[in-house]
């Protein structure tokens, strides 16, 4: 039977487990591109440390569904609006729905492999997880420690007092 | 991985998306990382001054940190002179100040101004009552870029007006609004002096055709607006003649504008991208035809198409301009009678920057349409279709579906089919097909 031949690039992940992966998906992977097309004919995978195996099935699953479509125009008005609320429902379950630390496995994953679009989507549903909570809230729901020193929490005071002076 | 472990550009492109309230009063005192990052410049080139602090010491900590990263500020002007007290917030890089509560006090304004000299941006509204011929006076000592004045008084200043116009040279952007006693030859005195104005927002009432009637031409002019009973169609000529650049026209309110007028500037004016014009105001449809057709041929970089209330337009002039535009991403179609699906047909072959589309009212067309057009225009990501006729045969399965890029829908509705609005059961996500679906529940 027809098969019909697609170029694939392979991805060694951090586990050693080697991913083909279609080169029409592979587009979205930015600065990426030209040194993936590179290994094109070649045997050897492209080994990348800091990924694991989860989070590039994440990050396939997420290219593949993008696919064809492109990024919305990048204008200086779109960057100014800072605005949380155009993530699509099916990018809003798809990044929460395995919990924090994928998630942010999967903007690291996602800087490092230069794909914009999956790193804009990533930090809007960051961001709307801290908007609106206080900072001790923000420390809870994020696992943050609390590392001012006493000293810095004197000066705030001593600042005060200068200021009523 | 915990958040922290992340690059900081990264979490500063997540603070780049919150609020400044939420940099204030949240991110700020998390822990140190988070401080020092939410502190960053980026983050603070554009800032709305609101009263978010806790108390004064935490406003005072954070301005001083802050102040001169500060591009643009929005402020009430108080609050502004008020930091002038502390040595740390003096504002250093401001370029662009938008004053946000009525200036009354001439002293403020004359402060600001002394302190303030490189100022290129203002935005500023006065008081009625207050002596608007000092302030304007002061401004003259400013060389600005944009200039947006709103003032609802009476006083007769026209010539204060035309000296500070003088006195800008470089000034590309005036927006006044309110000044109901100026004089319309004020204003075209005024553009004489200014030739390299670029936008142009006359929100005031009374402006007659006579301020676009001056004797120099107005190349750099991209963007005019005007709100006005009294301008009309010969002002449109005299604007098309003076102003061949131009790109966005906005003359909504201007109730005395018909066709004839927008065939004039689509003819004169290759480079336009948007007009835009009120619901009920324009009449005379027997100038619809060759203002389409004159678009088709002369505007072909128009990117925002609004066509109203035409009983006698030929669908073939249409379709020609949707060929031969090709640029288009946005259409709004209100009460067009003769449009059929095959203009949508056409719209979805053809219009490929597509992402809103408006129809209303256009009872020739059908779901098949519709449907064709959701499923072509990739880009398309506003669908609105309100009281057309036609659609009725979606009811009947009591389903449609809607497709993955389709952010925003508002739904074929009520009026002719008389569906209640409980009865629309707005788009949902489909996890099994994968797609929006918009269902709407029939009870006959």
């Amino acid at each position: 039977m027809y098969k019909k031949i697609v170029p694939q690039i392979k991805l060694e992940t951090y586990e050693k487990e080697v991913f083909e992966i279609d080169l029409d998906i592979a587009k979205k992977f930015g600065k990426l591109v030209p040194v993936l097309q590179e290994l094109l004919n070649d045997d050897k995978p492209l080994t990348i440390k800091t990924i694991n195996s989860g989070t590039l099935k994440k990050i396939i699953t997420w290219c593949t569904y993008h696919k064809g479509r492109s990024p919305p125009p990048e204008d200086d008005d779109n960057r100014m609006k800072h605005s949380t609320e155009e993530v699509s429902s099916w990018d809003d379950k798809f990044l929460q729905e395995d919990g924090q630390a994928a998630l942010f496995d999967l903007i690291s994953a996602a800087h490092t492999l230069d794909i914009d679009g999956l790193l804009d989507v990533a930090c809007k549903v960051v961001a709307t997880m801290i908007k609106g909570k206080a900072p001790e809230e923000i420390r809870k729901v994020f696992n943050i420690k609390n590392d001012f020193t006493q000293q810095e929490e004197d000066q705030v005071r001593k600042e005060n007092d200068w200021c009523e002076d | 991985m915990n958040i922290n472990e992340l690059p900081s550009e990264i979490i500063l492109d997540i603070f780049s998306y919150l609020p400044q309230k939420d940099l204030i009063n949240g991110a700020w005192h998390v822990c140190m990382l988070w401080q020092e990052l939410s502190l960053s410049p980026r983050l603070w080139r554009n800032y709305n001054y609101a009263k978010d602090y806790k108390n004064f010491t935490y406003c005072y900590l954070h301005l001083a940190k802050i102040n001169q990263h500060v591009r643009h500020i929005q402020i009430p002007l108080s609050s502004l002179v008020a930091c002038f007290a502390f040595p740390n917030i003096q504002w250093k890089n401001l370029e662009s100040l938008h004053v946000n509560n009525r200036v009354s006090t001439y002293q403020c304004l004359e402060t600001v101004v002394k302190k303030f000299g490189f100022l290129k941006h203002l935005t500023v509204t006065f008081e009625p009552n207050t002596d608007i011929r000092r302030h304007l006076n002061l401004l003259t000592q400013l060389s600005l870029v944009s200039l947006e004045i709103e003032w609802s008084g009476n006083q007769y200043v026209d010539s204060y007006l035309i000296s500070l116009l003088r006195k800008q040279p470089n000034l590309k952007s005036l927006t006044l609004k309110g000044w109901h006693s100026l004089n319309d030859d004020t204003i075209a005195g005024g553009l004489e002096m200014c030739q390299n104005i670029e936008v142009l927002h006359l929100l005031t009432s009374q402006v007659s055709n006579s301020i676009v009637g001056i004797s120099v031409p107005l190349h750099s002019l991209t963007k005019f607006i005007v709100r006005s009973e009294i301008f009309d169609d010969s002002g449109l000529r005299l604007l098309a003649n003076r102003a061949t650049g131009l790109r966005f026209l906005d003359i909504r309110g201007c109730v005395q504008t018909t066709y004839r007028g927008l065939t004039c500037i689509a003819r004169h004016c290759s480079f336009l991208e948007s007009v835009q014009f009120d619901k009920f105001l324009i009449e005379g449809n027997s100038n619809i035809n060759s203002y389409i057709s004159t678009l088709s041929e002369c505007c072909h970089r128009l990117k925002h198409l609004q066509l109203i209330r035409l009983d006698t337009i030929c669908e073939d002039r249409l379709l020609n301009l949707f060929t031969s535009v090709k640029f288009l991403q946005s259409i709004t179609l209100e009460n067009v009678e003769e449009i059929s699906n095959t203009s949508l047909f056409f719209i979805a072959k053809h219009c490929l920057y597509l992402t809103d589309i408006y129809l209303k009212k256009c009872h020739m067309i059908s779901a098949v349409g519709v449907i064709f057009l959701a499923k072509n225009c990739k880009r398309l990501k506003s669908l609105n279709v309100l009281y057309c006729n036609g659609i009725k045969d979606v009811y009947e399965d009591n389903k449609m579906v809607f497709y993955n890029h389709l952010i925003h829908i508002i739904l074929v509705l009520l009026f002719v089919i008389q569906v209640p609005t409980s009865c629309l059961k707005t788009t949902q996500w489909n996890a099994k097909s994968r797609q929006w679906e918009c269902r709407i529940m029939m009870r006959r």
